[in-house]
């Protein structure tokens, strides 16, 4: 069996049961046939509306669920988000931030704008975080999401990126968290568990805020 | 025990045996393509949805698709916006097919290899094989017959940068160790456009630069 690049082969297995594999300029990390038994890739970007002042803590703000009666986990492997600072805080300089959380419990969302996941090839299979699958994956517009029923969440957060210093009108900042596996491994959400984004600490009486989010996953079988 | 992941079409992608060895044979998958340009001096007031770059994979390229491993956009304002830090103002990356864009200045026919010396032919985003890559000039570009994806791939905040001489760069990667590349079929394109109406006094430009490679799938 051979796999072809544009003008030769890339991998061939051989009857025998040998892979030869080919040191490639660039590298090329074969992931398979999207459409046919090779991984599937995601991606999705959106950017909340102008999200209110003094949201309490805990208020959620981008997140998903995916349904408990699908094969394959949802393996994040990057999670960018930009913060814009519209309209200053009380105080610029304060203790502020955003985390990402794991937890399940509940299987639907509401309260925001609902999206839909792109596959990276646009032939290839719906993702279960869409609405075909019916999975739920949701930015905020302007207040907090909602989870139907009692969401639980572990206790620590898969990171907390501090926004402290952004607090004036204008202040920018970006974060680009990665989680492939040279890494360790990517956040894996199970069938039946959901992902949050959220803020740890109430957000002050006076500021006014936006991030956009990007997310790119893949859905496999477990690796293990 | 041996390791045997099931492939397409009806064979193994690896089938390694206890006792099979794996060897390594210098082998070609094709070789990498990039260009770069940029737009004019954008008007203002730019609606919601217009293009200012558009890249489109020719519909003669059979199974060969277009392996996007890497985007950068570089913008910088040129007048300063109404309002300066405005909320929501941002560019998004889309995918599309149906037609080619109109107007703007296209790209000039090249091969757009990496290495000059390199195998392989013209891209399939070269104008010569059907391809179309072109930038705005100071209007959105025509889309007709395009129908885009809802959802943008990727978003470029611009809500901080609307002061004169405010820029902000942003390269957006794909390669196979985080999920993958962007796949275009034959006739699909990809593009960048504005996703609110930018506001009424504010003009910008865009740099886009895009690096890939062309191959079918395994």
């Amino acid at each position: 069996m051979k796999f072809q690049g544009e003008s030769g082969e890339v991998l061939e297995v051989e009857d025998t049961g040998s892979v030869l594999t080919a040191p490639l300029d660039p590298p090329f990390t074969l992931q398979g046939n999207p459409t046919a038994g090779g991984v599937a890739n995601f991606m999705i970007s959106a950017t909340t509306g102008i999200i209110p002042a003094a949201l309490g803590a805990g208020s959620i703000f981008f997140g998903g669920v995916v349904p408990i009666y699908v094969t394959n986990p949802v393996q994040i492997k990057r999670l960018r988000i930009q913060w814009t600072t519209i309209v200053a805080f009380s105080v610029p300089v304060t203790r502020r931030s955003l985390a990402l959380y794991r937890g399940y419990g509940t299987d639907t969302m509401s309260n925001g704008t609902r999206l839909e996941p792109l596959n990276k090839y646009s032939s290839g299979s719906n993702s279960d975080l869409g609405s075909a699958v019916g999975g739920h994956l949701w930015i905020a517009t302007t207040t907090t999401l909602v989870f139907a029923g009692a969401e639980q969440y572990e206790a620590n957060a898969f990171f907390e990126s501090p926004f402290t210093n952004v607090g004036n009108a204008g202040n920018f900042a970006e974060r680009d968290h990665d989680f492939v596996e040279a890494f360790g491994q990517p956040i894996t959400i199970n069938p039946g568990e959901l992902f949050a984004i959220r803020n740890p600490f109430v957000m002050d009486a006076g500021g006014t805020w936006q991030i956009a989010v990007e997310m790119e996953w893949n859905e496999a079988v477990r690796p293990d | 025990m041996p390791i045997i992941q099931e492939g397409f079409p009806s064979g193994n992608q690896a089938d390694v045996e206890p006792n099979g060895g794996v060897r390594v044979v210098p082998l070609s998958r094709g070789y990498g393509r990039m260009f770069g340009g940029m737009t004019g001096t954008l008007a203002a007031g730019i609606t919601a949805g217009g293009a200012v770059f558009v890249a489109r994979f020719s519909l003669s390229s059979g199974s060969v698709k277009a392996h996007i491993e890497r985007i950068r956009l570089v913008y910088t304002t040129i007048t300063a916006f109404t309002t300066p830090v405005t909320a929501g103002r941002r560019l998004g990356i889309y995918r599309g097919s149906g037609a080619a864009a109109s107007g703007g200045t296209a790209q000039a026919s090249g091969p757009w290899r990496k290495d000059s010396l390199g195998a392989g032919g013209d891209s399939y985003f070269d104008d010569a094989q059907t391809g179309d890559v072109r930038y705005s000039t100071t209007a959105a570009l025509g889309v007709g017959g395009i129908t885009f994806e809802t959802d943008a791939l990727a978003t470029m905040s611009l809500s901080h940068v609307g002061a004169a001489g405010g820029a902000y760069e942003r390269t957006y990667e794909f390669p196979n160790g985080f999920c993958g590349p962007i796949i275009l079929n034959a006739g699909e394109l990809i593009a960048v456009r504005t996703i609110p109406t930018m506001d009424a006094v504010g003009t910008w430009q865009l740099a886009v630069d895009m690096e890939w490679h062309e191959a079918v799938l395994p």
